[in-house]
């Protein structure tokens, strides 16, 4: 019995313990963002972008943007991206072996014609099976990629290879990317000093709702559906709370595969993206920062809270589910493949507090929680569970959760305002009421279900159907 | 977000704490909503204002701008309500941000007016009380604000402002007293030793994109400072500026120790399209590593290597790749005489020089 009691008080005592901690550091990425956003936005406030719009001496970017099989919009999607204000641009469209037309539409609109490109396989990829530039000098920014399907990673790869520029800025072929986008994202490359910086992250905002023309974000609404905007708030939570508190302390560990910027020669150094992982963004980025880690070279990882890129997030459980279980499997799958790094004092910041919070907070968190929850629901069933002490713990964890949500509304009424309807904030501040019973289980449920998925060896993305910004329906990267 | 379910057992923390941290966490709940409730109000009426306001002003400023009575130019006609609604400290900061907006925009009789205006409206003494604060960024919007209104009067006090301490005043001072005395304003590169960035680099160029009389003497005293930034930045400011007669001394940093410097003065000489650079050109190719040569092949290829063709020959023969494309690139882009010589190639039926001669002639031909 008493053995039973030890056990008991051992595991109560160690949740205890694991909630105190993660309550902490809640604590401490909301008072980390605060600063570093006032920062931000200090600067922000008398900084003149234009001034690199004309300038010759701009760092050349490299735009890769992989599609696979998206013929219903890639003509538009293409068109919002050559309008981007940059002088020193090229857009790679890499079509990763689409079944659909997808290529022959690029062809014929953008008057694209076969050329004979070298490219160095600076990085191993799936072989080539054309490139294609326009006829026509307007479009002298495009190339288009025909390649064998390898998927994202290895349509990136090839993109890398494939481009002349110093630096890549990643995205997705879908999202609306705001046209001075590239000015703010070069900023912090520019303003480097003894620091390399190597990568900078950019926001994503969720674009389901707004208004949008010609390719182009013409009014920015909130979605109207509940889980398009449970998201919006989470994505609130993650970009402008706890990256940014991240970047203040230089130990970002993601950035967003949607859209990011990078320093091509470190990425190439370290052998580009990784195909054994559904998470190369997050594995591109702990990679690069080993790299220089190891080689003690100074540098800095960046992040621009500004919205810059907009993305249509899953309208349904069963695709948001797909997601966030990948999400979760390329978590694993890259913190496994570096878990060297954990708390080694080798690589400072990043093995002693980053890379502990993504293993203990980010992807614990789920398992301690419904292992929590079942654990309490058995002991209620035998009657040890003090059911006031237990309700009222629930209550405290619950509003904490709310009242972290509310201040990521806050961060943004605040900063950036984009949703100008003050009733849309209320909407945000109700969605942030109900998000814990009805959007937050789900989450955790589906990162169970990656973690179960990993465990059976399951790889692959899983089929995004999304509506797309022209009501036309679009398959992603539906491989396996 | 993470909600942990804790069974509790007798041992824990007693019920009473975790209500109080409830009652906590609940009380900073409550002033979260009512600081966003009072943000959203405040922030509706500041928008308000500004619309209201924001029209009225631009009359006033397009007024003032096709204002041509020099005589009357000690007073622009300002409408009495426009001047008692600048008692409000938000709405001469409508006015400051609308007139700087107007003044980088045009030049000439018109700017000298809207600076006339930001005097009468006594708005430099907002830009001063910037100055004076102890806050970083508004001192920098009050340092950019005097510069775009050429408040010359106060350069004493910006000057001061080139040390300051933070990194950022100190750009926005030392990029103020440019704008405000073109190159004469550059003396601070003779005593700097933190780096320029790049993005200040930039900046400094574009604000001297009008300028007139190029400091010859001083140009040659940067290219040999100790910082190896300014001597970056004098390379650009001579490619920008098409100093043709400082060419010999780009070419002199060609043999400069830091490689940064002679990767600049390299494409320098490509922009000056200096051709009588060739011969020190191809002869400092050999002791580049490979972003030197490449820079150095491209730069033959934009300038032209007419009496040189044999030196694009046999880099053609290297072993690296982007070597072999660029000089390829180079010979294509020098006429007939580089193309013939990209077919009379030995190996130019073979893999990986026949697609790269193939890659730099369909350029070409784009």
């Amino acid at each position: 019995m008493r053995t039973i009691w030890f056990i008991s008080d051992g595991i109560t005592y160690g949740f205890w313990l694991y909630s105190i901690a993660l309550l902490s550091s809640y604590l401490f990425v909301g008072i980390f963002a605060i600063l570093e956003m006032r920062q931000y936005m200090r600067l922000r406030s008398f900084t003149d972008y234009s001034l690199l719009a004309s300038s010759p001496y701009v760092p050349g970017i490299s735009i890769l943007a992989p599609a696979y099989n998206e013929a219903a919009s890639i003509v538009e999607n293409v068109r919002s991206l050559l309008s981007i204000h940059y002088r020193n641009l090229e857009l790679i469209v890499i079509n990763d072996g689409s079944k659909d037309d997808s290529l022959q539409r690029l062809i014929g609109h953008y008057q694209l014609v076969r050329t004979d490109h070298f490219t160095e396989a600076a990085i191993p990829a799936k072989p080539i099976r054309g490139i294609y530039r326009s006829r026509n000098p307007v479009f002298h920014k495009l190339i288009v990629v025909d390649k064998e399907n390898g998927g994202k990673a290895d349509a990136l790869n090839v993109g890398i290879n494939v481009s002349s520029k110093p630096y890549i800025v990643c995205i997705d072929v879908d999202c609306i990317i705001e046209q001075d986008a590239l000015l703010k994202m070069a900023r912090p490359f520019l303003d480097s000093g003894d620091e390399r910086v190597i990568a900078s992250g950019g926001v994503v905002r969720i674009a389901n709702g707004c208004e949008i023309r010609n390719g182009r974000l013409v009014k920015v609404h909130l979605p109207e559906s509940f889980l398009p905007r449970a998201q919006t708030l989470e994505y609130f939570r993650a970009f402008l709370l706890g990256r940014m508190a991240w970047s203040r302390l230089n130990a970002l560990l993601l950035i967003s595969g949607a859209f990011g910027a990078f320093d091509k020669e470190i990425v190439v150094a370290c052998g580009g993206y990784n195909h054994a992982t559904v998470g190369e963004d997050m594995e591109l980025v702990v990679r690069m920062r080993r790299y220089m880690e190891e080689r003690r070279l100074p540098y800095k990882v960046t992040y621009i809270p500004d919205p810059l890129c907009w993305t249509e997030a899953p309208a349904s459980y069963k695709i948001l589910g797909r997601q966030r279980n990948r999400w979760t499997r390329g978590t694993i799958e890259t913190l496994s493949m570096h878990r060297k790094m954990c708390f080694n004092p080798r690589y400072g910041r990043l093995g002693l507090l980053s890379f502990p919070y993504w293993l203990f907070f980010e992807l614990f968190a789920p398992i301690v929680e419904f292992l929590g929850l079942a654990a309490s629901v058995v002991i209620y069933l035998f009657g040890g569970l003090n059911l006031v002490s237990f309700l009222t713990l629930l209550g405290f964890i619950l509003s904490f959760g709310i009242l972290f949500s509310v201040l990521a509304i806050l961060m943004e009424v605040l900063t950036f305002n984009q949703y100008k309807d003050s009733r849309d904030i209320l909407r945000l501040v109700l969605t942030a009421l109900l998000e814990p019973f009805l959007f937050h289980p789900f989450i955790v449920w589906s990162a169970i279900r990656g973690n179960i998925d990993l465990l059976r060896k399951k790889k692959g993305w899983g089929e995004m159907s999304r509506q797309g910004f022209t009501a036309n329906k679009a398959k992603v990267y539906a491989k396996s | 977000m993470f909600y942990p379910q804790l069974h509790i057992s007798p041992g824990m923390p007693g019920q009473d704490w975790l209500v109080l941290a409830m009652v906590m966490v609940l009380g900073v709940l409550a002033a979260l909503l009512s600081l966003i409730l009072y943000f959203l109000l405040r922030r509706r009426r500041a928008e308000r204002l500004r619309i209201r306001w924001a029209d009225i002003y631009g009359r006033i400023i397009q007024r003032t701008i096709f204002h041509e009575d020099a005589g009357e130019r000690d007073a622009m006609p300002v409408p009495v309500v426009v001047a008692r609604s600048l008692g409000r400290p938000q709405l001469r900061q409508l006015m400051i941000a609308q007139l700087i907006g107007a003044k980088r925009a045009i030049s000439g009789t018109a700017a000298t007016n809207l600076v006339q205006l930001y005097r009468q409206l006594a708005l430099d003494r907002d830009s001063l009380h910037k100055l004076a604060s102890p806050k970083w960024h508004l001192q920098a919007q009050g340092i950019q604000e005097l510069a775009t209104m050429e408040q010359r009067d106060y350069l004493t006090r910006l000057y001061r402002l080139t040390n300051a301490q933070n990194e950022v005043v100190r750009r926005e001072a030392q990029g103020a007293i440019v704008q405000l005395y073109g190159f004469d304003g550059l003396r601070f590169l003779d005593v700097i030793d933190t780096p320029l960035s790049e993005w200040q680099q930039i900046q400094l160029l574009r604000l001297l994109q009008h300028a007139i009389g190029t400091p010859e003497e001083n140009i040659f005293r940067w290219l040999r400072s100790p910082n190896v930034t300014v001597r970056i930045f004098t390379l650009r400011l001579i490619a920008e500026q098409h100093l043709q007669q400082m060419i010999p001394h780009v070419t002199e940093c060609l043999l400069d120790l830091s490689g940064p410097v002679r990767l600049q003065a390299i494409r320098s000489l490509g922009e000056l399209a200096a051709t009588d650079s060739v011969r020190s050109l191809t002869s400092a190719y050999q002791a580049e590593g490979l972003a030197g040569r490449l820079a150095i092949l491209q730069t033959l290829g934009s300038i032209g290597v007419q009496g040189d063709l044999e030196f694009l020959d046999l880099q053609l023969s290297a072993t690296d790749n982007r070597i072999k494309l660029e000089a390829a690139r180079a010979l294509a882009r020098s006429g007939e005489e580089g193309l013939q010589r990209l077919d009379r190639y030995p190996q130019t039926n073979h893999s990986p020089w026949k697609e790269i001669f193939q890659q730099a002639k369909s350029e070409w031909v784009l």
